[in-house]
């Protein structure tokens, strides 16, 4: 305050007081200083994009055959105003269901569906574990958007994981009809398969790419959308049964559905000082890979 | 005007133009005594250090991020302060839903009110390096004319020139809690949400008492009213 405002205020204060001490009121000086401050949340948003025109980043196929190979690239984009760590990838839910547990009995079956007379309709499968270990997971690739070195391949052609092992190694939300000798199995199998072990999270897998750099993760600043690329093909097993007929005839008019979850993570909380602040306090930082560090 | 007050005016009239009369009589002998009498008021001055208050301006924070403030409160005034009464309030607050949690989850589930909002923000407070209180946020908003110095009306909380200082830190809690059956974190809610803390000071005086004389006006000052109550402005 500058002196002459102060003495202004004095003498103000003054006059003040006379008139409140003839009131018969004894407090009657007093100062208030006001401050002010503001605080506000960021967001961490995640979308799952294409990375072409009519390039779904789903699987919804029908009508398989053994050979069947599926190739898929999901584009994950920060869409928030705070850097992304990590994306864990998850199957939460499967749902399985058979020609032979949909139509029921065998004469209704062979009217509706043509083939249901071959033998195979009898022992038609109705385990969905073993219809998941028809389909090889041979590839997962971090980072395809770029290649090089931030290309990672976390799983190859020859690991032989099926959808079974991931299926059951996979923190899920939802319980699994499997015992733990099974789940257990099917983890340390998963374990083994992955190329960098670092990518595994408890039971998910971190599904962008980890650069120990600036572009870790999907930050905001600099841009970095990653893209997972995912190949999955129904095996194409040439084994024979005693009638010579494929073992995997029982497969056919078999159908799965699986719930894949990606969860967004945001990077640990950090100490903010002056040099993590942009303009209006817009914590910058907070927009990059490790806080900025 | 009845005539008895009549009367009244006239007798008074009367002694007063003997009075005049005697006024303008030879006066050889006299003496005249006179007394200066100073009154000069205190000033009552609480201040806050442009560098040593809490006035952040924060945005895009995320759980666990934390920061500290110094609030710092001086008597810059000639007067004891007596007590410093706070008043905390929270404003410009608005309920969002960044991620749409009410579509994904179920209604509600992205909603809250201010308090909660408020509840995720911890409060440590230290006095001169002494720790004084950990709370949240919400505890603190509608506090009134809280006495913070810890003193009773007669005792004087800071004297002139000395300071208080408050370490004040903030951490937006991290609560690893997710919502039923879901992969979304509860904390997802307060996304995008923003609030202002205004907080007031308000020093008081300490209670009137019977002064004797502080100095000899004529002595200490040459007689100059100016610069004494200039001195007051320390």
């Amino acid at each position: 305050m500058k002196l002459k405002k102060k003495l202004m205020m004095g003498s103000m204060s003054a006059a003040m007081g006379l008139s409140l001490v003839a009131g018969g009121t004894y407090a009657a000086f007093n100062d208030v200083e006001d401050t002010s401050a503001a605080f506000a949340a960021g967001t961490l948003e995640m979308d799952l994009e294409q990375v072409a025109e009519g390039k779904p980043f789903t699987f919804e196929v029908v009508n398989l055959k053994p050979g069947d190979t599926m190739t898929r690239d999901i584009k994950f984009v920060n869409k928030g105003s705070l850097a992304i760590k990590e994306v864990l990838m998850a199957i939460e839910n499967m749902q399985f269901a058979s020609i032979g547990t949909v139509l029921g009995d065998e004469p209704q079956a062979e009217m509706m569906f043509p083939g249901s007379g071959d033998s195979w309709f009898d022992n038609v499968n109705t385990d969905p574990l073993a219809f998941l270990d028809q389909f090889r997971v041979s590839i997962i690739t971090l980072g395809a958007e770029s290649g090089g070195d931030y290309q990672k391949e976390l799983l190859g052609q020859d690991d032989n994981v099926t959808l079974k092992d991931f299926y059951l190694a996979s923190d899920s939300l939802n319980s699994k009809d499997a015992s733990s000798s099974q789940i257990n199995a099917a983890r340390s199998k998963v374990y083994d398969a992955i190329n960098h072990k670092n990518y595994i999270k408890g039971h998910r897998l971190n599904v962008t790419t980890e650069t120990n750099n600036g572009w870790e993760g999907l930050p905001v600043d600099p841009t970095d959308p990653d893209v997972l690329r995912l190949k999955i093909e129904f095996i194409d097993d040439q084994d024979k049964d005693e009638y010579g007929e494929y073992e995997q005839n029982i497969y056919q008019a078999n159908g799965a559905m699986l719930t894949f979850s990606f969860e967004a993570t945001q990077w640990e909380g950090q100490e903010i000082t002056e040099d993590d602040l942009g303009e209006n306090g817009y914590i910058e930082t907070n927009e990059q890979a490790n806080n900025g560090e | 005007m009845d005539i008895k007050k009549k009367l009244g005016i006239g007798v008074l009239t009367g002694a007063l133009g003997l009075s005049l009369v005697g006024g303008g009589t030879w006066a050889a002998f006299n003496d005249v005594e006179e007394t200066q009498n100073l009154f000069v008021t205190g000033i009552l001055d609480l201040q806050i250090g442009e560098q040593t208050t809490i006035d952040f301006q924060l945005d895009n924070l995320k759980p666990g991020d934390h920061w500290s403030e110094t609030l710092v409160l001086r008597n810059g005034g000639t007067l004891d302060i007596n007590q410093i009464l706070t008043t905390i309030e929270v404003g410009g607050w608005n309920n969002e839903d960044a991620l749409d949690l009410n579509t994904k989850l179920w209604p509600g589930a992205g909603d809250n009110e201010l308090e909660d909002f408020l509840a995720q923000f911890e409060v440590s407070i230290s006095r001169d390096g002494t720790h004084l209180v950990t709370t949240t946020l919400d505890q603190l908003n509608g506090i009134t004319n809280a006495e913070m110095t810890g003193t009773d009306a007669a005792t004087a909380a800071l004297n002139p020139g000395d300071e208080i200082s408050y370490e004040v830190s903030f951490l937006f809690k991290e609560v690893d809690e997710t919502f039923d059956n879901s992969r979304f974190q509860v904390q997802n809610k307060y996304q995008d949400e923003e609030a202002e803390i205004s907080m007031k000071f308000e020093a008081t005086q300490m209670p009137g008492e019977e002064r004797g004389n502080d100095m000899d006006f004529g002595i200490e000052s040459n007689g100059d009213l100016n610069s004494l109550v200039e001195g007051q402005n320390k």
